[in-house]
């Protein structure tokens, strides 16, 4: 894993732009800031005016655990396009994946709801995001506990779910639905474009890192050993930099 | 002489101007025909291999190392080793690279002047054809 803005790199991210390319991004903990209520979560004014002033002048894609419609009210209109509940509900969405996931989101909810009461999970959150859940466990006084008991019941649950852990938040995905890397790909054959920067921080993304497509130029938020991408930034306020190079790029 | 080789000696006859259009054009623009066809292809790969390169050219990796030294001393390309398999180079073009591609595009275009693509791909076709010879 190198450093993305060293000089080195930089000269090739200025190569990037000398032909069409899809610039993808993560939302939460790459555009946005990681906060401690997700509803909160933003991108700072500079962050939004960059990304625009990029959209503008080449194919910018976010793509995110968020629900689409969530997504909507945070990220400006002009960028149209948007990958939701961590690349199921995708730009050209798949209906019988949706149709699948939105039925076993259901079951997983009826057993899930009545446990949740419980006084053991008191503080934990469940989100629906249709066709995924987040089981949010920050309000929780101990957290590891609380994480290790979902982690129990969730075993149980019928079609038991591929489950991404976040940030005190654990996410329940249908096993085997299409995913971050896929609505990479999907994208890039569908705009007809060879070659995407994605910049991401969560363990989703590594599902476009570890793709081990030459086409995908994979930037992890944060150094992580185990991650697959080929590069990493310090921290997020390092986005801005990197908006504000592809852009310089874009523009000469 | 027989009607049916007159064919062939169009073809030596290309072949020839071809070379020395490639010489004409180093000579003049730091940039052979060849070089320029490498550039234009390397543009749209930013990153890739020499190996992935050569696929795209259709030709042979290791035909491609003189060429890729060259326009690398010219400081048109830049070569990177891959931060996940040290095995691996990374190829990209320079900003040097791309402005010489640009400037060098309108003297490509007038060579080929009326001639249809059809027909070139079909005597290139024929060619590689006859590779096994």
């Amino acid at each position: 894993m190198k450093y993305f803005l060293r000089q080195q790199n930089l000269q090739l991210l200025e190569a990037f732009s000398f032909t069409k390319i899809l610039y993808a991004f993560d939302f939460d903990g790459t555009l946005a800031k990681i906060v401690p209520d997700p509803e909160k979560a933003h991108m700072s004014k500079r962050t939004e005016e960059l990304l625009l002033k990029l959209a503008k002048k080449a194919t910018v894609a976010v793509i995110s655990g968020r629900g689409i419609q969530d997504l909507k009210k945070r990220v400006p209109r002009e960028i149209r396009l948007l990958v939701g509940n961590h690349g199921l509900e995708g730009v050209h969405p798949r209906k019988n994946a949706l149709n699948q996931a939105h039925a076993a989101v259901e079951t997983w909810k009826k057993k899930l709801v009545p446990l949740l009461k419980t006084e053991k999970f008191h503080g934990v959150d469940l989100e629906d995001k249709g066709f995924s859940l987040s089981l949010h466990y920050r309000r929780c006084r101990k957290k590891k506990e609380a994480k290790a008991h979902l982690l129990k019941h969730l075993e149980t649950l019928p079609n038991p779910p591929r489950i991404i852990y976040g940030k005190t938040v654990l996410n329940l995905v249908p096993a085997g639905a299409p995913h971050k890397g896929i609505a990479v790909t999907d994208l890039l054959q569908k705009l007809n474009i060879s070659k995407a920067i994605y910049i991401g921080d969560d363990e989703t993304d590594e599902d476009v890192f570890s793709l081990n497509d030459n086409r995908i130029l994979g930037v992890h938020v944060g150094k992580k050993k185990s991650s697959q991408a080929q590069y990493y930034l310090e921290s997020q306020p390092e986005i801005n930099d990197v908006l504000k190079k592809l852009l310089e790029n874009v523009e000469k | 002489m027989k009607k049916e080789f007159l064919a062939v000696f169009h073809l030596i006859s290309i072949a020839r101007t071809v070379q020395e259009l490639n010489f004409r054009f180093e000579k003049k623009f730091e940039l052979s025909l060849a070089q320029w066809m490498l550039l234009s292809h390397l543009k749209d790969l930013p990153g890739c291999s020499a190996f992935e390169l050569s696929e795209a050219l259709q030709v042979h990796p290791s035909s491609l190392t003189p060429a890729l030294k060259r326009l690398k001393k010219k400081g048109f390309i830049a070569i990177s080793n891959d931060p996940k398999d040290s095995r691996r180079k990374n190829l990209y073009l320079t900003r040097e690279g791309r402005d010489q591609i640009q400037s060098l595009t309108p003297h490509i275009r007038p060579l080929v002047g009326n001639l249809q693509l059809t027909t070139i791909q079909k005597i290139d076709q024929t060619l590689t054809g006859r590779n096994q010879i």
